[in-house]
């Protein structure tokens, strides 16, 4: 067999079936890794893959599934004494067919950040270091995949260590996700995206369960790219015990799989020789028919791929153009600030969030990982990424989990050749702005010249026409008038003659004008009505989003009304949203976020910002202290409390950046969950304490190494620090970090605290205070800094 | 396999593990809000194997109070569940935008997975038991004097990445975080096993339960 034979989708290739079936029925003793057979048992391997290419199997998968130096570790044994023995049992086999091996490699066992604890880049690093030691085989498989990120870092590991192609499973439960929520549709879009050779789905379900699943993938695998499937044998009995499917039955359920036009079909769990050798009897001179694709343009993150088949809106609020608030977070590196603006449009009703952290002084491209991050974490929309700079695009394109929208290309040749082929490489969609050298043509008919010549660009770049979209540009009707409609009629042809999709930013359409709202809800009208795919707006807006919402209606696309009814049905008229007048005391003794908000507006108007916070906020923080020490109110209301005080506080930043004076800041602490740790909880609610004192407090987060904590303190000049641990396992961590801290000759205090220390075990490492919650690492950050 | 949500919160214990007492309205109102959104999340799964207790590995039967607690028993069942990472996932969006929310929902998390893990276990009781077999209670890595190394051991051995998503960091804390690994000693006569209690507990200087003269089990045997 071939390679070109093995991709052909008009042929059927029968893949092998389970290796650790064929090795539990030839004994394998409890605790054996399998893996380390192929130096102790290679007669056992090669007789294994010599059944399986007998019966028919055109493509052996070594048995290396888990020679990974993560899952090796302890056995004695490296990744290059493993996988080049096991691929040479498997190739040894192969001899008399002909068959292909493939270099195997499953998933590493370790839950991934920002679930787990293993970095993308330690992933990316343990897969490069399996694909260099499998160079002898024909083929990467990469299979039984739960988690999409991994499954990246193993393809980026793939395409930039070795020439081979790569066949990627992974494996869904009957819901149609994964352990970790990734979805049939984002998998396909991923996967394609990053230069898969074949997509598949093997293990955790029979024949018969896989089917709807794999019908799903067959529907959105782009036309070219191979679709293959290695169901289990049925469901294992309840107790584990093993299969009741024969393997006729197995054989007959995969039958129904040779309409979808699946082009390869195997085994996994359960399935053996003479499963594989039914298989290809049954599938004997087969030839698949096409697939029926439902081409779609789709962004995705794991948990929610967006099919962009009618008007979207794409939130615009995080950008600091305009806006002084958010450029000092992104000075502070404050990401906090970022995910709650990113939640609230996320609340509001966006389905896609733009992402701008471009401000001079900053390094983008570092901001721009650290907030892909941040926002993966803690919102499931997928992000477009906005910037001009090719290396802030890169940072993000890599570490994004997902396919994600890249704004912008233009027309100017030196940005199409520096950002296509990037968006090329990580499987995103770009959108191209209609200018050039020559700045913004006037006329629509020149915009229009503009995009196609951009759209050109990006198909010769091997972008999918349906992942190109063109931003026509919304010109000022204040300074503009007369090119308004040329924006929209270029909207219109864009779409009608390049076959491409459109995006506006809307609201620039109101600069210079007043109450700004009436144009952009008309402009945004006109446009959906010209066929306008992605809006870029502030969802928190809502008559924006009701314009959208309303023209979801009247163009017969929300059918019945129905999201339309189930947005607005039960809405308040607006006047009715006050709240109630209550004191900035009350509100945040009560623990009222919304009130306390309002009330620290009110009193912003007359009162200096730093009187509300002394003279106000304070005052009623330490009652609630108080009242908690002495145990006539209880965690949650201290934490409501300070949720309130937070609110008031944004209220008081808000008005200080307007002002252009310096934040509030009783002084710097650095916090940090140590390295090793990801339990967190108690770390962030000493930090909204500090936070509510007026500290300016720079969270590390989780898992922490100590040369992180050094360097924060190093740059921020923090007098204090403060470490959490919550495992008995992670507090040497705690004390390497304190070593490193004296070490350097840091000047800082450290507090430590979590679940399993004691006073004692703090004074052994060295730590300077003991704090038992957080009220009392505020008690002890008060007295330090006076 | 995919395991069934207990029909109502557990909020006397999610009370407990948030520190207020069983009547605070205030903490009561807050868990209520979180119920919802966390039984949205949660998708408990569990997996279980019993091994003749002579073959398991030396890493799992380190330890003084493990060793009483399987006693006698024949097999041992490895016991592994766990919530899965969409509840992971809430905590880390109600943290950046709700701390209050975040700690309630985190303890009422911890509530819920011992709930998942108490019919999950009452499940396989009543299967052991036709076959006239016994189980003793969970007995879980990080009791007492039984080390956390024991976790990736016992991820292992139940293969728990693949069947259930569950896997261990290298400080040995499972991921999802809402997740419970244990082992239950089976026999043919009717059996307890052995509680830690607080002598080798590693929380005993400073236990909160201790200093209120209670217990963080209801049944102690110090």
């Amino acid at each position: 067999m071939t390679l070109n034979q093995l991709f052909d989708t008009s042929r059927t290739t029968i893949l092998d079936g389970g290796m650790g079936t064929m090795l539990q029925a030839a004994g394998l003793p409890l605790g054996v890794r399998p893996e380390t057979l192929a130096l102790t048992r290679p007669d056992l391997l090669e007789s294994i893959h010599r059944n399986y290419a007998q019966a028919g199997a055109r493509l052996l998968y070594a048995n290396t599934f888990g020679a990974s130096d993560h899952k090796l570790a302890g056995t004695g044994y490296t990744v290059e004494q493993l996988v080049p023995a096991a691929i040479a049992c498997a190739r040894r086999a192969a001899a008399d067919t002909g068959a292909l091996v493939a270099l195997d490699i499953g998933p590493l066992g370790e839950l991934l950040e920002p679930a787990g604890a293993l970095r993308f880049e330690d992933a990316y690093a343990a897969f490069a270091r399996t694909v260099r030691a499998g160079l002898d085989a024909d083929v990467i498989v990469l299979e039984t995949m739960t988690d999409l990120y991994e499954v990246k870092a193993a393809l980026l590991a793939c395409r930039e260590n070795s020439d081979k192609p790569v066949l990627v499973s992974m494996t869904f439960e009957e819901n149609g996700r994964s352990f970790t929520g990734c979805c049939v549709e984002s998998f396909a879009a991923v996967a394609a995206g990053l230069g898969a050779s074949a997509i598949g789905i093997n293990c955790s379900l029979g024949p018969v369960e896989i089917l709807p699943l794999a019908r799903r993938l067959c529907e959105c695998v782009p036309a070219g790219i191979p679709v293959f499937v290695k169901p289990n044998r049925g469901l294992p009995r309840a107790d584990g015990s093993g299969y009741d499917m024969t393997a006729e039955q197995f054989a007959a359920a995969m039958e129904p799989y040779k309409e979808l036009g699946v082009s390869m079909v195997g085994g996994c769990c359960g399935t053996d020789t003479e499963c594989i050798r039914l298989l290809a009897r049954r599938f004997a001179g087969f030839v698949p028919p096409a697939r029926q694709i439902k081409p779609a343009s789709r962004l995705c993150t794991p948990v929610r791929a967006v099919e962009i088949d009618g008007p979207a809106v794409v939130g615009e609020r995080l950008n600091p153009t305009g806006k002084k608030r958010f450029q000092q977070a992104l000075r502070e590196q404050d990401m906090d600030y970022l995910l709650a603006q990113a939640v609230s449009q996320m609340d509001a009703g966006a389905q896609l969030l733009d992402v701008n952290v471009g401000l001079p002084g900053v390094d983008e491209p570092a901001l721009m990982e650290m907030t892909v991050r941040a926002l993966q974490a803690v919102v499931d929309l997928p992000l477009v990424l906005d910037s001009s700079d090719p290396a802030a695009l890169e940072r993000g394109l890599r570490v994004y989990n997902g396919k994600p929208l890249v704004n912008s290309v233009n027309g100017k040749q030196e940005v199409l050749n520096a950002i296509l082929p990037l968006c090329k490489k990580y499987g995103a969609a770009v959108i191209g702005l209609t200018l050039d050298e020559a700045g913004i043509p006037a006329e629509a008919e020149a915009r229009v010249a503009v995009a196609r010549r951009i759209r050109d660009a990006a198909l010769a770049a091997g972008i999918a026409p349906e992942d190109i979209y063109i931003d026509c540009l919304t010109l000022t009707a204040s300074a503009q008038q007369d090119h308004v409609m040329d924006t929209l009629r270029a909207v219109e042809v864009c779409k009608r003659e390049l076959g491409v999709r459109t995006i506006l930013g809307v609201s620039n359409i109101s600069f210079g004008l007043p109450c700004r709202e009436y144009l952009n809800v008309s402009f945004l009208t006109l446009a959906l009505a010209r066929g306008l795919d992605l809006a870029i707006l502030n969802p928190n807006v809502e008559p924006m989003m009701g314009a959208v919402a309303a023209w979801r209606v009247l163009s017969g696309r929300d059918a019945g009304s129905a999201a339309y009814i189930a947005r607005y049905a039960n809405a308040a008229p607006a006047s009715a949203a006050q709240p109630g007048q209550i004191s900035l005391e009350q509100a945040v003794e009560q623990g009222l976020k919304a009130e306390a908000g309002a009330a620290a507006r009110r009193l912003l108007a007359d009162t200096d910002p730093l009187e509300v916070v002394n003279a106000h906020l304070v005052p009623a923080l330490d009652r609630v202290g108080q009242g908690f020490e002495k145990g006539t109110l209880f965690l949650p209301q201290l934490l409501q409390s300070a949720a309130a005080a937070q609110s008031a506080f944004e209220q008081v930043r808000v008005a200080l950046a307007e002002q252009g004076g310096s934040p509030v800041s009783r002084g710097a602490i650095v916090l940090a969950t140590v390295q090793g740790d990801i339990h967190d909880i108690g770390k962030n609610i000493v930090k909204v304490l500090l936070e509510n004192y007026g500290y300016q407090v720079t969270d590390l987060g989780r898992d922490v190494a100590p040369e992180r904590v050094a360097e924060a303190v190093r740059r921020t000049g923090a007098p204090l620090v403060g470490l959490s641990a919550l495992m008995t396992t992670t507090l040497s961590s705690m004390r390497r970090t304190i070593q490193l801290l004296r070490q350097e000759g840091l000047p800082c205090k450290v507090v430590v605290g979590g679940a399993v220390l004691t006073p004692e075990y703090a004074a052994e490492i060295g730590a300077d205070f003991y704090a038992l919650d957080a009220k009392a690492t505020a008690d002890i950050a008060n007295q330090l800094f006076g | 396999m995919q395991l069934s949500l207990p029909a109502a919160p557990d909020y006397p214990q999610a009370l407990r593990y948030l520190g207020a007492p069983p009547e605070d309205a205030a903490s009561r109102a807050l868990l209520e809000r979180c119920a919802a959104p966390l039984w949205q999340a949660a998708s408990p799964r569990g997996t279980a194997r019993a091994i003749p207790t002579g073959q398991l590995p030396a890493e799992l039967t380190t330890g003084r109070d493990i060793r009483l607690h399987l006693g006698d028993s024949a097999q041992t069942l490895l016991f592994a569940a766990t919530l899965g990472p969409g509840v992971d996932a809430l905590l880390r969006r109600l943290a950046a935008t709700d701390v209050a929310a975040a700690a309630a929902a985190d303890a009422l998390a911890s509530a819920l997975v011992e709930q998942v893990c108490d019919e999950y276990e009452t499940a396989l009781r009543r299967e052991w038991e036709r076959k006239g077999l016994y189980l003793t209670g969970r007995f879980s890595p990080g009791y007492g004097d039984y080390p956390l190394a024991a976790q990736p051991v016992l991820c292992r051995l139940l293969d728990t990445h693949r069947a259930i998503g569950l896997s261990t960091a290298p400080s040995c804390m499972l991921t999802p975080c809402k997740s419970v690994t244990a082992l239950l000693g089976i026999g043919d006569t009717p059996r307890r096993g052995h509680r830690a209690g607080c002598a080798t507990c590693a929380l005993r200087t400073n236990c909160a339960y201790r200093k209120r003269g209670t217990f963080c089990d209801a049944e102690p045997t110090v």
